[in-house]
């Protein structure tokens, strides 16, 4: 297995929710927002204002459906309302509709499409995404990272122990370059380059030259001699246009699908599996009932997505004058489904705050919902059970660090663990 | 009248996020053009498919509850 090259200091800089890269998204938010939430939910479920307004951030927000000053905003804090408005695509649309005198603007990626258009794009790569791929992602990217990491780990315990013991922060060091390394090697980047398109893509510049400078070769190459990786679906994939004309994806059409893929498929992983590693080495009896039998970890990381989703919301706009729970909104309002709210709804699971691995699992909002439901969930899914599970299988003994201070949860538009400090015996 | 269970799948409102195919692989599935399959019998009384069909994003699914 040869080792990964990824710088640390970079890597850590890189992913930290307390860094200038996450301040537009209030990363340093460190509050507990459920109990807002919880009152939110009991006396609206929608409210107006966005979520942060509601807890208190002065701070500037940029996110999806933020800041939008000249726009009404809205918040829904149950269930019921947030899968309405993230299903309905009549009342409800993803794209930004213009404002009167307003040009409307362009759909470039399918995050941004709505209706048929959104379902013809968004077609062309789904069959990679889908359960029976899991297994596609796992071979070609998530072992060989993990088995190489988790190599890593174990080469420092051995020299930088205290007794027998190992210690390590997994959030930089493994949560995150999972789902990076993962993303990053299916469009054909090297692990040397790995970093410059994390960077790229969390820019708040959107810094679209380095992806293209780094990924015009290999989309050039694919179309010449298409291998087994996502870069080879894209530029393969036809589409209809609007004019119903049959086209291959285009070099700008395919950098759209990458900026998005990369952007999306190495920040919200990272994050949540952090979440979901805290929250287990937290439950004993849940940690002991993964220990025996690895599949529990499937409910433990569907646990965790509806008890602390790393994304707490996703916004659409108002297509249409429309009435959401006796709340009237005009059309081009912004409103704000509370997935972290919605996904603790008391009338739809039962003590709702625990986390609570052991309870049957329903569908949560941890993915979103509706048409623009995670289009990586599946992949996500890998890379947090087989990476934790082979925690356990090579670290005896995982535990949080007690010689540590605890890690707390932060961040306000993205979300997930400040550090995840853990101890480990002999490595295997 | 038919008694049991039975679900229909509208394939034109799927999107294939392979939600229902995650939560009971014994029933659904997706196919290769990115839409869902049955692949296996609805057993009548089966909570899984219950959940499948309230969780499937884009409500392409629906739960007949056929008379006895």
């Amino acid at each position: 297995m040869t080792e990964l090259v990824l710088d640390r200091d970079r890597l850590r800089s890189l992913f930290d929710l307390r860094s200038d890269v996450y301040a537009s998204r209030g990363g340093t938010f460190e509050t507990d927002p459920y109990p807002t939430f919880a009152r939110l939910r009991e006396t609206g479920p929608v409210h107006p204002g966005a979520p942060h307004e509601a807890l208190g951030w002065t701070g500037d927000v940029f996110f999806q459906g933020l800041p939008y000053p000249e726009r009404p905003h809205f918040s829904a804090y149950d269930y019921e309302t947030c899968a309405r408005v993230l299903q309905d695509d009549d009342d409800f649309v993803t794209n930004t509709p213009a404002l009167p005198g307003e040009p409307q603007m362009p759909d470039a990626a399918i995050l941004f499409m709505d209706g048929q258009r959104h379902r013809r794009y968004r077609k062309l790569v789904q069959p990679s995404f889908v359960p029976g791929k899991a297994v596609w992602w796992l071979e070609n990217w998530i072992r060989a990272t993990v088995t190489s990491l988790i190599d890593g780990l174990a080469a420092d315990a051995t020299v930088g122990s205290v007794g027998s013991v190992g210690r390590v922060d997994l959030n930089a060091e493994f949560c995150a370059p999972i789902p990076l390394l993962t993303i990053t090697g299916s469009f054909g980047i090297t692990i040397e380059e790995a970093l410059d398109v994390r960077a790229a893509v969390t820019s708040d510049g959107q810094d679209v030259a380095i992806l293209a400078r780094l990924l015009i070769p290999t989309i050039a190459a694919r179309r010449e001699q298409p291998t087994d990786d996502l870069v080879s679906v894209l530029v393969q994939a036809e589409v209809t246009d609007d004019d119903g004309q049959l086209h291959r994806l285009t070099d700008e059409e395919v950098l759209a699908f990458a900026f998005l893929l990369l952007a999306a498929g190495s920040g919200t992983t990272w994050k949540q599996m952090g979440i979901t590693i805290v929250s287990l080495l937290n439950h004993p009896q849940a940690l002991a009932a993964a220990q025996a039998d690895r599949a529990f970890l499937r409910g433990v990381v569907e646990e965790a997505l509806r008890w602390m989703p790393t994304d707490p919301v996703f916004s659409r706009f108002v297509a249409r004058d429309t009435t959401l729970a006796g709340v009237q909104m005009p059309a081009g309002a912004v409103i704000h489904a509370c997935l972290a709210a919605a996904n603790r709804d008391p009338t739809r699971w039962e003590r709702p705050d625990a986390f609570d691995p052991f309870r049957p699992v329903k569908a949560h909002l941890g993915f979103g919902f509706g048409p623009h439901t995670c289009l990586g969930a599946h992949v996500a899914r890998m890379e947090m059970t087989h990476g934790i599970g082979a925690l356990l299988d090579r670290l005896p003994g995982l535990q949080l660090d007690p010689d540590r201070p605890a890690p707390r949860i932060i961040g306000l538009y993205e979300r997930g663990p400040d550090t995840v400090p853990v101890a480990f015996g002999a490595v295997t | 009248m038919a008694s049991g269970w039975v679900v229909e799948a509208d394939r034109d409102v799927c999107i294939g996020s392979g939600a229902c195919a995650f939560a009971v692989p014994d029933v659904f599935d997706v196919d290769d053009s990115g839409g869902v399959i049955l692949v296996g019998p609805v057993v009548t009384g089966d909570e899984r498919v219950v959940e499948a069909v309230a969780g499937c994003p884009t409500g392409a699914l629906k739960l007949i509850k056929g008379g006895a």
